[in-house]
């Protein structure tokens, strides 16, 4: 068996082994080292797996890339391994991205690739845009980085600089925004699936109705304020949008779906 | 009580977490990208042996 303390996740190249989606999949390519590494290499599934598995196996043509609740589903239910993500409101500092991966968390980090392509470490021939990498404690694995043309970085296995994965953490474009320096969108695995709590206040809030992996409708309700167990948040497609939802467990509201918003672990 | 059944334009909850990966450009000189096995197998390729 594996030592997990030891396991050093194999390289792989989304463009060389990505099949016909592999421009789009640094996500899914992420994901799958880190499904490796969580799982101590008795999982090893490729990127282009993930995508197939995910909600999307076909690339939407106006979006193509993959989001982190996406394919953290795929890890749950396909591989057993739960990621906790910390997008939007709940992204770490820096500090907390560090600590997290220094501790052997297997982790995906979401960055704005300019900040890398200016450096010796550049492998995009040209891209800056969004991108995906798989770091832990030893290494970062760059899907991109093949040596596959002359100028192109090729994985060696050493942990890219810090300052450079902080700056392109910040170099991350959220449709409206940069994240900002300190602002580290990411997910990380973990052995346990915590308990998470929602606290609505008095006042309106929205529940959803859902189907599969689609929300059908919401209503705007009323209430005194209510709080009880709840699901990790779960990421839903409406449409052309997406929301994050948790479910209700206990309580009078239980089995209602509501933001993720108003639900926190513990 | 308001229900909608399409999503609104403008509101907080949508699109929040939404942040996706950008395609990679590919250039002429890039190697072209193995067989895409899954394609034609009913079970998608897995790289690697388990142990």
């Amino acid at each position: 068996m594996t030592d997990c303390a030891t396991y050093r996740v194999p390289f792989a190249s989304q463009l060389k082994q990505g099949g016909q989606t592999g421009r789009f999949d640094c996500t899914a390519w992420a994901t799958s080292r880190a499904i490796a590494r969580a799982t101590c290499g008795k999982k090893v599934p490729s990127g282009r797996t993930i995508r197939l598995h995910s909600s999307e196996a076909i690339p939407d043509p106006d979006s193509p890339g993959l989001n982190l609740f996406q394919v953290a589903a795929v890890a749950e239910n396909d591989y057993g391994v739960y990621f906790e993500i910390f997008t939007g409101a709940k992204a770490l500092p820096f500090a907390g991205y560090e600590q997290r991966r220094i501790d052997g968390r297997p982790g995906v980090i979401q960055v704005g690739y300019g900040p890398i392509a200016d450096t010796k470490l550049d492998a995009g021939r040209g891209f800056r845009d969004n991108h995906a990498i798989y770091e832990d404690n030893f290494e970062t694995i760059e899907s991109l980085a093949d040596g596959r043309a002359p100028g192109v970085w090729k994985f060696d296995g050493r942990l890219y600089p810090r300052s450079v994965m902080k700056a392109a953490a910040a170099k991350l474009w959220t449709g409206s925004h940069y994240t900002g320096l300190g602002h580290v969108w990411c997910m990380f695995a973990r052995d346990v699936i915590p308990d998470y709590r929602a606290r609505v206040p008095a006042g309106s809030y929205l529940a959803y109705q859902i189907s599969g992996a689609h929300v059908v409708m919401r209503r705007t309700r009323r209430t005194g304020g209510f709080s009880g167990a709840c699901t990790p948040p779960r990421h839903f497609l409406w449409g052309s949008r997406t929301v994050t939802l948790v479910q209700m467990l206990s309580g009078a509201k239980a089995g209602q779906w509501i933001s993720h918003n108003y639900a926190m672990e513990g | 009580m308001t229900e909608e059944r399409t999503p609104p334009a403008n509101d907080d909850e949508l699109d929040a977490d939404d942040v996706r990966n950008d395609p990679v450009p590919i250039h002429p000189d890039d190697p072209q990208p193995g067989e895409d096995d899954a394609s034609t197998s009913p079970e998608p390729p897995t790289e690697g042996a388990d142990q």
